[in-house]
């Protein structure tokens, strides 16, 4: 991703990471990454961490700008994108205690990230995760088509061209498919539950 | 109960929030009504939740990759300056590079009519024919140096740049074809010049079949490459023909 993606819009974004997904996020994971190992080993010198907290800024700010919450008039892509790598890395170190006096400075942005983060894990439910339990028991097309779709928030258009199919009508049935074996696999298992 | 198609897109739409104020209500309505379209509504909010892990887990492994390739580039430039701060290195250096040409040359011998060498001896830089002067719009601005770059053959720039467009104009899509073709993103390359090539109205159609026969060689897919070289040859006032006839695929 260039670098004049600082100065995109957040429904831009939006869109190129519908149309383009996985090759939009992967080209930003790779435009910021030395500079944000720069940056963070000015707190932390393991290089681990810090390239753990820029995968996980990285992918957290992918689905912020998919939910369409992403606002570019408050910050741009780069800053927004330190800032959540920064938050991670000091809660990071938090919990392994490496450093003892972690002050996270005030930043407006931080209470996104925050109520992101809890938003998260509250939707980790028990339904949840027997759901993605059944749903590794899909074949690998069926998971790679629903991911794509409710994940990655694919438009059907990219969606074709990723998997090949014909056209959107495919696209449908092959979902309608998916989903009756899903949840046909998901009430099994509450059952034998 | 089946779900209809139309009920289908009507719910993912609603999962997307795209629809409009009217239409969610209407729909919200008939969900208050009809448990089975509220069901296939709960279904579908919990396979987003679900499928999340997995879509993750995905994406850290391309990070992982890009990492890889990142550290890689990082360590052969420090190498490269180590090397060239030695001196002594320099017979088995020059050892070295007459071993590369004398295996080169071998491998040009014997293998000149692999896919890969049938593309090197007929690809030829398709000429910039668009790149516009005006510099009204952003947008053009940003074609122009797109296609600036890829015709100094820097195609990492011109990928950038490609990228920053949305839509590409018809007519430049067969430069950010060929600037992944020369990028090595076969799999992107062939996508797009099979948007050029089976666009009538494009045109470079005819430049766009050229060079998808030639992707497809040097992606080593010789069937498909047959398949799109017949086609040419199979119209005989095609621009480019004569390319096409020179060009032996046994």
């Amino acid at each position: 991703m260039p670098e004049h993606s600082n100065q995109l819009k957040g429904s831009q974004l939006q869109n190129r990471f519908r149309k383009e997904g996985m090759k939009a996020v992967v080209a930003l994971y790779k435009q910021y990454r030395n500079e944000f190992c720069q940056f963070g080993q000015r707190y932390c010198s393991s290089k681990e961490l810090v390239l753990e907290s820029w995968h996980d800024a990285v992918l957290d700010f992918y689905e912020i700008v998919l939910a369409g919450k992403f606002d570019a008039k408050k910050s741009g892509v780069k800053t927004f994108l330190f800032t959540i790598g920064k938050y991670k890395l000091f809660t990071k170190l938090k919990k392994e205690h490496r450093n003892q006096i972690v002050i996270l400075e005030k930043d407006s942005n931080f209470s996104l990230i925050d109520n992101w983060s809890n938003n998260q894990q509250e939707h980790s439910t028990e339904q949840a995760e027997q759901l993605q339990k059944a749903l590794k028991k899909l074949g690998e097309r069926c998971q790679q088509l629903l991911t794509l779709f409710y994940y990655h928030d694919y438009s059907v258009e990219a969606i074709i061209q990723n998997m090949g199919y014909k056209n959107k009508e495919v696209v449908y049935s092959h979902k309608s498919r998916c989903i009756r074996q899903l949840k046909e696999l998901f009430e099994k298992s509450a059952l034998i539950k | 109960m089946e779900l209809n198609p139309e009920d289908d897109q009507l719910l993912d739409s609603y999962l997307k929030e795209e629809l409009p104020q009217v239409a969610r209500e209407k729909l919200q309505k008939r969900l208050a009504q009809e448990p089975v379209l509220a069901e296939a509504l709960s279904m579908r909010q919990l396979i987003s939740k679900g499928v999340k892990p997995l879509g993750r887990q995905h994406l850290k492994k391309l990070f992982q990759e890009a990492d890889k390739e990142l550290d890689a580039s990082t360590n052969s430039t420090s190498i490269n300056l180590l090397q060239s701060s030695k001196p002594s290195l320099f017979p088995w250096l020059a050892a070295a590079s007459i071993a590369i040409l004398l295996g080169l040359a071998i491998w040009w011998t014997l293998d000149s009519s692999t896919p890969n060498r049938l593309y090197l001896a007929h690809y030829e830089p398709f000429p910039n024919l668009i790149a516009p002067i005006d510099k009204g719009g952003s947008n053009e601005d940003v074609l122009a140096e797109a296609v600036q770059a890829y015709e100094r053959a820097d195609y990492a720039t011109a990928t950038q740049k490609f990228e920053l467009l949305e839509p590409i104009e018809k007519d430049a899509r067969i430069y950010y074809g060929l600037t992944l073709l020369q990028s090595n993103q076969m799999k992107e390359a062939i996508a797009e010049l099979t948007l050029v090539a089976s666009d009538k109205d494009n045109r470079f159609q005819q430049a766009g079949e050229w060079y998808l026969v030639l992707a497809y060689l040097k992606n080593k897919e010789v069937a498909a490459a047959k398949i799109a070289h017949q086609k040419i040859l199979a119209t005989p006032n095609h621009r480019y023909f004569g390319k096409a006839k020179e060009l032996v695929l046994d």
